[in-house]
């Protein structure tokens, strides 16, 4: 019976290792329920209240948390709670795409302390550095962020960027193939560097500022320039062989005709596939402001389309449901907001209509910038990643 | 358990861990020096010695000397004691309850099928001996069925799935999906070093997804059910394989879309040739299909260890989880 496999998981305990690992679960749990007393600490935690107060103090100590708010307990000593120190530690987070690329600094607890944005079609390569060098540069200028408590850079980079054929695809955007990013910044910072896809990397922002709190299982749809998706499990972001889980651009339709059915949903619904439909309808449409800005036939020409992509869309939706059984749905990326929630309304319509159990379905908390804050989320979850998961 | 909720660790919960941790080292590796179980499990030897000596007086593990291979002296190697202990995995069927009796080593050493659980467990102690060291019985079910009042029980896809990753071909990194073809069609997940059944226990329903051009029930076209309803003629069972293998590829592809699983293993009431042709006929399928720079590359699929066993001994691993091995159940 004895077989090759990894042996990582047979490895025995003892103190050293637990000392870690309960440090890890204090600082997890303070930021997941912060603020949260000592007491409720122990509780959760299963470890004494000494042992937790040695914890906390020397994580107060190296300015992880802090105490706040001093709450008045119905009797007896006021309860101490901890939280995050917001300038305990820092993150900076990227996503490029054929549209744009949005650089955030934000803070431990996730607020966006600068931004870069820019709205530009298909970035090459050497222009996707100079604006990443800027960014950092502005940054630290400004002093937006202690470059001392940088725990790393995060980019979110969509799988295949100088191959899948979107509409538009210039022959220079090629030179994505092969182009080693993770090299490249590592010119630019001497800070960790933790790369994943966009879909990816926007469901771990959802699992740490959005859905999170609520939800540990659920499927991210990121509505972009392409149609990308994500899933976490119990938690855990789902990666699956070669990172190809949660790849819901390739499924099949379900459409009537044959070459319909092998028509996959990442034909049918992205950004990039919206502006065609409105040029090809005579109407201009080129940045996800411009479709906030259309006229009365405009709109009711993007209305016709988000009608359209409900159809497949709520079939897929059920399929994740029968499959995967999750909280949730969600969906996310650069399509303006409004326009999300009218596709949600008929896509529960469509779901309704289908009379069988579906998820729950919803937008995104984190929707335009998502790509963006959960590169960033990704090194702030490694600092403080589960060693048994 | 959510790794976030996870909880402190106590001295004897350390020592419990290690224990089953030496158990589950012996179990993969086979015989091993109490050098090969220091380096594989990272503990001190005064720690090793103390736990294969209380393993050693429980029966659970024995104790010879042989040489290494590269070594020129003899040394002490510790192995399981495939008798060290049993455990009885039992099913509720049309038919009654199905039973195995396994042993540590996951052998199966006994089987019946009786009008009721307590006839089946009677018979397989029975079967085992007097002094056999029988840890417990453990329940698949059904989602109709219900659990029989067995603590011990767990869904008739997980423990398929169990059956595969602790015994069979292991846990892969990126997870496994257990197709399981009986009266209906439903998948078992593992992800995470754990199996997964979704939210609400509903995971894995691929049965009710409609596939195919026609759009038809996935269990209409290829559950065990259908394939009884097209006869035994040659011709029958191919042109039913055809179908099936159709819409299951369907159901297929949408998995490895959603969760990229490593491996996908088919078990259930088929017989092992038509399972062999289902698959045979999913990769030709997939052959067929367009290739671009980003297509879904479908996993490798294939027959479960244990066939049409696989939910009965994965049930009968239940107690070992709950006692001896480390447990790759939540909670």
């Amino acid at each position: 019976m004895a077989r090759a496999r990894a042996d990582t998981d047979l490895m025995g305990a003892n103190g050293g290792q637990a000392a870690q690992h309960n440090r890890r679960v204090v600082l997890r749990a303070v930021q997941r329920d912060a603020p949260i007393s000592r007491t409720e600490l122990a509780r959760q935690s299963g470890l004494t209240k000494q042992a937790i107060a040695r914890i906390a103090d020397k994580l107060i100590e190296d300015g992880l948390i802090v105490e706040a708010r001093r709450r008045q307990g119905l009797r007896g000593q006021p309860a101490i709670e901890l939280e995050l120190n917001p300038s305990g530690s820092f993150a900076i987070g990227a996503n490029i795409d054929r549209d744009h690329l949005t650089v955030v600094a934000v803070d431990a607890t996730g607020t966006v302390r600068g931004r870069a944005h820019h709205e530009e079609r298909f970035i090459l390569p050497d222009r996707f550095l100079e604006l990443m060098r800027d960014a950092l540069t502005s940054f630290r200028r400004k002093k937006l962020i202690d470059e001392a408590r940088l725990v790393g850079v995060g980019l979110a980079i969509p799988d295949w960027l100088g191959e899948v054929p979107v509409i538009g695809f210039p022959e220079a955007y090629h030179a994505w193939t092969g182009f080693d990013v993770r090299a490249a910044l590592r010119k630019l910072t001497h800070h960790p560097i933790f790369v994943d896809n966009d879909a990816n990397a926007a469901a771990a922002g959802e699992l740490r500022y959005g859905l999170g709190s609520e939800s540990r299982t659920f499927f991210y749809i990121l509505a972009n320039a392409s149609l990308g998706g994500g899933l976490v499990i119990n938690g855990v972001r789902h990666g699956g062989t070669a990172g190809a889980g949660a790849e819901i651009g390739w499924l099949p339709t379900g459409q009537s005709s044959d070459a319909e059915r092998m028509r996959p949903l990442g034909r049918i619904f992205s950004l990039f596939i919206l502006y065609d439909y409105l040029r090809q309808h005579g109407v201009d449409a080129r940045e996800p402001k411009d479709l906030l800005a259309l006229d009365a036939r405009g709109r009711a020409l993007v209305s016709d389309w988000l009608r359209e992509v409900s159809r497949p869309l709520a079939e897929a939706v059920l399929h994740i449901g029968m499959i995967i059984d999750p909280d949730a749905v969600v969906i996310g990326g650069r399509f303006p907001v409004r326009l999300i929630d009218e596709l949600l309304r008929y896509v529960s319509e469509r779901l309704e209509q289908s009379g069988r159990p579906y998820p729950s379905i919803h937008r995104a908390a984190t929707s335009e910038d998502a790509g963006a804050l959960g590169a960033a989320a990704m090194p702030l979850a490694n600092m403080i990643a589960s060693d048994d998961a | 358990m959510t790794p976030e909720r996870s909880r402190g660790q106590s001295p004897a919960q350390i020592a419990d861990h290690n224990s089953r941790t030496i158990l589950e080292a012996l179990r993969r590796t086979g015989p091993m020096t109490r050098n090969d179980l220091t380096r594989l499990v990272g503990l001190t030897v005064p720690g090793i010695t103390n736990i294969t000596r209380r393993l050693l007086a429980d029966g659970l593990i024995l104790e010879d000397r042989r040489r290494s291979p590269n070594a020129q002296i003899p040394s002490a190697h510790y192995f399981l004691n495939p008798d060290g202990a049993f455990a009885i995995g039992a099913r509720r069927r049309a038919t009654g309850v199905e039973a195995v009796l396994i042993d540590l080593l996951g052998t199966i050493r006994a089987r019946t099928t009786r009008a009721n659980v307590a006839a089946a467990v009677a018979a397989l102690e029975k079967a085992a001996g007097k002094n056999a060291n029988i840890v417990g019985t453990g329940f698949a079910y059904d989602d109709s069925a219900g659990a029989d009042g067995i603590a011990l029980s767990e869904r008739a896809t997980i423990t398929a799935t169990l059956a595969e990753t602790t015994l069979g071909q292991g846990a892969p990194e990126n997870g496994l999906a257990m197709l399981l073809i009986e009266e209906r069609i439903r998948a078992g997940l593992f992800f995470n070093g754990q199996p997964f059944a979704g939210v609400h226990g509903d995971a894995g329903r691929i049965g009710e997804m409609r596939t195919g051009d026609d759009r038809r029930l996935l269990d209409e076209v290829a559950s065990a059910a259908s394939f009884r309803t097209a006869g035994t003629k040659p011709a029958a069972v191919n042109a039913w394989t055809k179908q099936a293998a159709l819409h299951l590829f369907d159901a297929v592809f949408a998995l490895t879309g959603f969760l990229a699983p490593d491996r996908i293993h088919i078990a259930g009431d088929l017989p092992p040739a038509v399972i062999d042709a289902l698959i045979a006929e999913m990769h030709r399928l997939n052959a067929g299909r367009q290739r671009e720079p980003n297509a879904l590359v479908l996993p490798a699929i294939s027959p479960a260890t244990y066939g049409s066993d696989s939910v009965l001994v994965g049930a009968a691993l239940l107690p070992f989880f709950a006692r001896l091995l480390p447990s790759p159940l939540a909670g």
